[in-house]
C-alpha cells in the first residue's frame, strides 16, 4: 500500500528550472527600403539571452506571425460606449484568430548553432531553410523574393527605467524577495502612482539605499501591505518625489534576437492595398514527452486551455511544444494583463477586452491623480481626487465611464514626421492599440509607435502618456519626454521618466540592433 | 526491455553532484530569507533525490533551524511542511502550514493540505482541495496529486488519464518530474498485470532521467511480478548501489528469500531493520510501517502488531490501518485483522495493494465471499508490500 506517491517526492517547487529563454521581451516592427529600394518590413523579436547571447536554448521554438491587410474602418470618434469596443472586437477578431490566414516564421536552433527556419503560408508558399546564427544572411525565397535574416545575440534594444515602472505599480518582486508560495504578494494593494506616496516605506526611494530595486533586494517585511497615508511625499522644498529616475536599467544587457527583413510583396500579394502588417510572436518550449524521441505524442494537449484557440490547427511539430509566452504590444503584458500565465494569449486576447477596461481604470485611479498633482491634464476622470487611489473593478461597465476618454482619445504625435507622405491616416486610439495584442505596422508611416514600433521609440513613456488628455494644448505622446516640462515641474528628480535613447547606437542598416556587449 | 544501467555521468549523478557542490559552497548562515530558502530547498532536494534517512535527518535539522531563524517566512514554512508530509509527520505538517498567515490558503498550502488529508484517509477533503487547484492552474503536480487520489480509490483509468495530463504540462526542463510521473503510471500498469505497458513506462522514465535508483526500484517490482526474481535482484542491487535506502535492502531480502538465498536475505533484513530502528529511536514516524511490514514478512506477528499500532497512533490513513490488519493476520488473529481491513476499506480506499491484502485477510478469517468479491488479480498479490 503506497503512500509515497505525492509529488513532494520530486520536490515540485523551489527547484524546477525556469524556462528563461521563453521570456520574450520585445517585438519591434517598422517599414524600410532595402538596398534595391524595395519596400520591406523589419520584424525583430528579442528574448532572454539564455544560455547566453548568441547561443540559443535548443528546447525552444519561436513563432513570429504576420498578416497584412487594409487599415481597419473604425468606429466614429463620437461613439464611446462599451458596446463600441465589443463591436470593434467582434469585427477584428476573425482577422487574428488562429487559422485565418496569418503567415508564420518558425525558428528552432540546434546544438550546433544552426537554425531551422520554416516560412509557412506566405503568398509564395511554405518553405524551409537552414540558416547559420550570429550573422546576416540572405534568403532566396520562392517567387524570386530575397529576405534577410539575423538570428543571434544583440544588445537589448529596450531602454527603460523598469524599476521606476515597477515602483509606480508597487510591484514587490523588483524590490523584495517575495515568497514563491504567496503569489498574491507581487503587485501589492497600494495605489499606483507616478509620485511617491507619503509614508509608502516599502517602495519610496531611500537615499541611504539608492540601489534598492535596481541591484539590491531585501526580504519582504511582514504586512500589512496597504497604504493609509493622505498625500504625496514632498521634500523640504515642497517638491514631489518622482517614482522614475530616468535611468536605463537595461544598459549593458544583451538579448537573443530573431530579426527579419521581408519585402512587403513577400508578405502580401496586394502590397498596394494591404498597408498594415500586423505581427505578434510566441515562445514555446519542448514538452518533456517529446524530448524523448521514442514517445508518441499524447492527445491530451486538446485539454490545454492556453492552446484552446489553436486546437484545430496545431501541426505535428507544434503539438510537441507548450506555449509559454507571447508578445505583441509593449506593456500589454506587464501593464495590462498583470503578467498572468493564463492571459498569455498573444493576438487572441479578445476575451480580455473587459479585463482590459477594468485594468486600465485601475491604473487610471493610480496615475490620474498624480498627473493632476503635477499640474498636467489627465484623460482619466478621477473626480479631482487629491491623491492616488487603489481601486479595482469587477465590472467593465462600471469602469468605463472613468476610462472612456483614455480609451477613445486619439493618440497624438508631436509633429507629422510619422506620416511622411501626408496621407489620410487616422491617429490610433488606445483600445485599437492593445486589442488585438499585435504590433500593427502601418507601411505608410515611419512605423513609430503606435504605428508599429521603431527601435528608438521610448515606448515606456509613451505608454504613460495614454493617461494624458490629448485634447489639452500641446499634449502628445512625446509630451513626457520633454526635459523642459520636468525642469518646471515641482518634482525631483527633474528627469523624463525613462531614458531618451538607448545605451548604444543602433545600426544604420540591417540587423539594426547593436552588437552584443 | 529496459536496461537501466547507470551511465558514466547519469542525470541522477550529475544532479546530485551539483547539489552537493552547491551545499558545500553555501555558507552556514544565509543573510536573508531568500538565501535561506535556497539553502533549505537544496537540502530538501538532496533528501528527496536520495531518499536516505541521513539526508532526511540533515534536511530536517537545517530546514527547522532556518525556519526558526527566519520565523514567518512563508517559503520556509512550505518547505518544512513538504518535509513533514514526506516523512508522515502529519500533525507537524499542519502546524507548519498554519504557522505563517496566508500559507495554508495559498495554492501550495492547499496542495500540501491535500497531501495530508490523503495520507489521513480524508479523501473527500483531499478532492475538495485539489479539484479547484487543477481548475485554476492546471499545474502538473496538482494533477499528479489528483491522480494519486483516484488510484487510491481504485479508479486506475481515471488516475492514468490524470497522470497523462500531468505529463502534458511538463517540459524538457522538468525531465526528472516527467520520469517520476512515468513511474507512477508504471505502478498503475503493474497493479493490473499490464507488464508490457509498465515496462514501457519504466523505459521512458529511464530515458528521461538516467541513472535514477527509483527507476530500478520500479523495475525490481516489475520483475518480481513477472516472476523473474534474479533480474529483480539485479535491479534492486543497482538501485541500492546508488542510494543507501533501507527499503531497498528490505526488497532485496524479499527477493533473496524467493530465490532461496536465506542467509543473504537475513543480512539484508537485519540491515534494513537496523536503519528503521535507528529512525524510530529518533522518534521519527516514517519507518514505523516498514518495521511492521518487515516483522510481518519475517513471521514475527507480535512485533509487527507493536510497530503497526505505534504508526496507527500517529496516522489514520488506510495504508496505516491495512498495515495493522496485516500484522494481526500474521500474529494469528485473523478476526482482528478482518475488522481492521474493514475499517481500511471503509475509508473508500480501494487500490490494488489494499485489495490484494484484504483478500488474503478475508480468506484467513474465513470470509471467503468477501475475498471473492475483491477478486484480486495475480499481479496484485505478487506486489507484496
Amino acid at each position: 500500500v503506497a503512500d509515497h506517491n505525492d509529488p513532494n517526492a520530486v520536490n515540485s517547487i523551489f527547484s524546477d528550472i525556469d524556462v528563461s529563454a521563453a521570456d520574450v521581451y520585445d517585438l519591434f516592427g517598422f517599414p524600410v527600403r532595402d538596398e534595391s529600394g524595395e519596400e520591406c518590413v523589419v520584424v525583430a523579436l528579442t528574448f532572454a539571452a539564455v544560455p547566453e547571447a548568441g547561443t540559443f536554448d535548443v528546447d525552444m521554438l519561436y513563432r513570429i506571425k504576420l498578416t497584412a491587410g487594409r487599415r481597419l474602418v473604425r468606429p466614429s470618434l463620437d461613439d464611446r460606449s462599451l458596446g463600441t469596443i465589443l463591436a470593434y472586437v467582434d469585427a477584428v477578431k476573425d482577422k487574428y484568430l488562429a487559422g485565418t490566414g496569418a503567415a508564420e516564421i518558425r525558428v528552432r536552433v540546434d546544438e550546433s548553432g544552426e537554425a531551422t527556419v520554416h516560412f509557412y503560408d506566405f503568398p509564395a508558399g511554405s518553405f524551409s531553410r537552414t540558416l547559420p546564427t550570429n550573422e546576416v544572411v540572405s534568403v532566396d525565397a520562392p517567387g524570386g523574393h530575397r529576405l534577410r535574416a539575423f538570428l543571434g545575440g544583440r544588445d537589448d534594444a529596450f531602454f527603460n527605467d523598469l524599476p521606476g515602472f515597477f515602483r509606480s505599480i508597487n510591484y514587490a518582486p523588483q524590490f523584495y524577495n517575495v515568497p514563491q508560495s504567496l503569489p498574491e504578494l507581487r503587485e501589492l494593494p497600494i495605489p499606483k502612482t507616478l509620485l511617491e506616496l507619503e509614508g509608502n516605506e516599502l517602495f519610496n526611494y531611500d537615499p541611504a539605499d539608492p540601489e534598492h530595486g535596481y541591484t539590491v533586494k531585501h526580504d519582504l517585511p511582514p504586512g500589512p501591505y496597504t497604504w493609509q497615508g493622505e498625500g504625496y511625499r514632498r521634500d523640504a522644498n515642497g517638491n514631489f518625489r518622482f517614482v522614475y529616475s530616468g535611468r536605463d536599467a537595461q544598459a549593458g544587457r544583451n538579448v537573443n534576437a530573431l530579426i527579419f527583413e521581408l519585402p512587403l510583396r513577400f508578405v502580401t500579394e496586394a502590397p498596394d492595398d494591404d498597408r498594415v502588417v500586423s505581427t505578434w510572436a510566441e515562445s514555446w518550449v519542448l514538452k518533456a514527452a517529446n524530448k524523448i524521441e521514442t514517445i508518441p505524442d499524447d492527445p491530451f494537449w486538446l485539454e490545454h486551455p492556453r492552446t484552446l484557440l489553436d486546437t484545430f490547427r496545431l501541426d505535428d511539430e507544434l503539438k510537441r511544444y507548450k506555449l509559454v509566452d507571447t508578445v505583441g504590444q509593449p506593456f500589454a503584458d506587464a501593464g495590462l494583463s498583470e503578467r498572468e500565465d493564463k492571459r498569455q494569449l498573444g493576438a487572441n486576447n479578445f476575451w480580455l477586452a473587459p479585463h482590459f477596461v477594468r485594468r486600465l481604470a485601475h491604473l487610471g485611479w493610480g496615475f490620474g491623480p498624480s498627473i493632476s498633482a503635477l499640474g498636467l491634464e489627465t484623460a482619466f476622470d478621477h473626480d479631482d481626487a487629491p491623491v492616488s487611489v487603489h481601486k479595482t473593478y469587477h465590472s467593465a461597465a462600471l469602469a468605463l465611464p472613468r476610462i472612456r476618454k483614455t480609451l477613445f482619445q486619439e493618440l497624438k504625435l508631436p509633429e507629422d514626421s510619422w506620416n511622411p507622405r501626408g496621407l489620410d491616416i487616422p491617429l490610433r486610439r488606445t483600445f485599437e492599440v492593445f486589442i488585438p495584442n499585435v504590433c500593427a505596422i502601418d507601411m505608410d508611416t515611419t512605423g513609430t509607435w503606435p504605428f508599429g514600433r521603431r527601435l528608438e521609440d521610448q515606448v515606456a513613456t509613451r505608454f504613460l502618456s495614454i493617461f494624458l488628455d490629448m485634447d489639452a494644448p500641446g499634449y502628445h505622446l512625446e509630451f513626457l519626454n520633454d526635459q523642459a516640462l520636468w525642469d518646471a515641474a515641482p518634482v525631483e528628480p527633474k528627469t523624463p521618466p525613462n531614458p531618451l535613447r538607448n545605451d548604444t547606437e543602433f545600426l544604420e542598416e540591417f540587423p539594426y540592433l547593436a552588437e552584443p556587449w | 526491455v529496459v536496461n537501466a544501467e547507470p551511465a558514466a555521468a547519469s542525470d541522477y549523478h550529475s544532479e546530485l553532484a551539483r547539489l552537493e557542490a552547491d551545499l558545500a559552497a553555501a555558507g552556514p548562515a544565509p543573510g536573508d530569507a531568500a538565501a535561506a530558502t535556497e539553502l533549505a530547498g537544496r537540502h530538501y532536494a538532496r533528501a528527496a533525490l536520495t531518499a536516505t534517512p541521513e539526508a532526511f535527518t540533515s534536511a530536517t535539522a537545517t530546514i527547522g533551524a532556518l525556519a526558526e531563524r527566519f520565523d514567518g517566512w512563508p517559503d520556509l514554512a512550505v518547505l518544512e511542511a513538504m518535509l513533514h508530509v514526506r516523512l508522515h509527520r502529519l500533525g507537524a505538517a499542519r502546524g507548519a502550514l498554519g504557522r505563517v498567515p496566508g500559507v495554508s490558503e495559498s495554492p501550495r498550502g492547499r496542495a500540501l493540505r491535500a497531501d495530508v488529508a490523503l495520507q489521513d484517509g480524508l479523501f473527500d477533503e483531499a478532492r475538495a482541495l485539489l479539484e479547484p487547484l487543477v481548475a485554476d492552474g492546471c499545474e502538473w503536480d496538482d494533477l499528479a496529486r489528483l491522480a494519486h487520489l483516484e488510484a487510491t480509490l481504485g479508479r486506475d483509468d481515471a488516475a492514468d488519464a490524470l497522470y497523462a495530463r500531468a505529463e502534458d504540462e511538463l517540459t524538457a526542463k522538468q525531465l526528472r518530474s516527467y520520469a517520476w510521473v512515468e513511474l507512477q503510471r508504471a505502478r498503475l500498469d503493474l497493479s493490473s498485470a499490464r507488464f508490457d505497458e509498465a515496462e514501457a513506462h519504466c523505459g521512458r522514465a529511464a530515458a528521461a532521467y538516467s541513472g535514477w535508483w527509483l527507476v530500478d526500484e520500479q523495475l525490481g517490482r516489475l520483475r518480481v511480478a513477472e516472476g523473474r526474481p534474479a533480474e529483480a535482484l539485479e535491479a534492486y542491487e543497482r538501485a541500492h548501489a546508488r542510494t543507501s535506502r533501507p527499503e531497498l535492502e528490505q526488497a532485496i531480502g524479499d527477493v533473496c528469500t524467493s530465490l532461496g538465498r536465506h542467509d543473504q536475505a537475513a543480512r539484508s533484513y537485519d540491515s534494513a531493520r537496523g536503519a528503521y530502528l535507528e529512525s524510530a529511536g529518533r522518534r521519527e514516524p516514517q519507518y514505523l510501517h516498514h518495521l511492521a511490514e518487515l516483522a510481518a514478512t519475517r513471521g514475527d506477528g507480535d512485533e509487527a502488531v507493536r510497530w503497526a499500532r505505534r504508526d496507527r497512533e500517529l496516522r489514520g490513513g488506510p495504508a496505516t490501518i491495512a498495515a495493522l490488519a496485516w500484522a494481526f493476520c500474521i500474529a494469528g488473529e485473523p478476526e482482528q485483522a478482518a475488522a481492521h481491513i474493514d475499517e481500511a476499506l471503509a475509508t473508500g480506499a480501494f487500490d490494488a495493494g489494499l485489495r490484494a491484502r484484504a483478500g488474503a485477510i478475508y480468506r484467513a478469517a474465513g470470509r471467503e465471499a468477501d475475498a471473492d468479491r475483491l477478486a484480486a488479480r495475480p499481479a496484485e498479490l505478487a506486489l507484496g508490500h
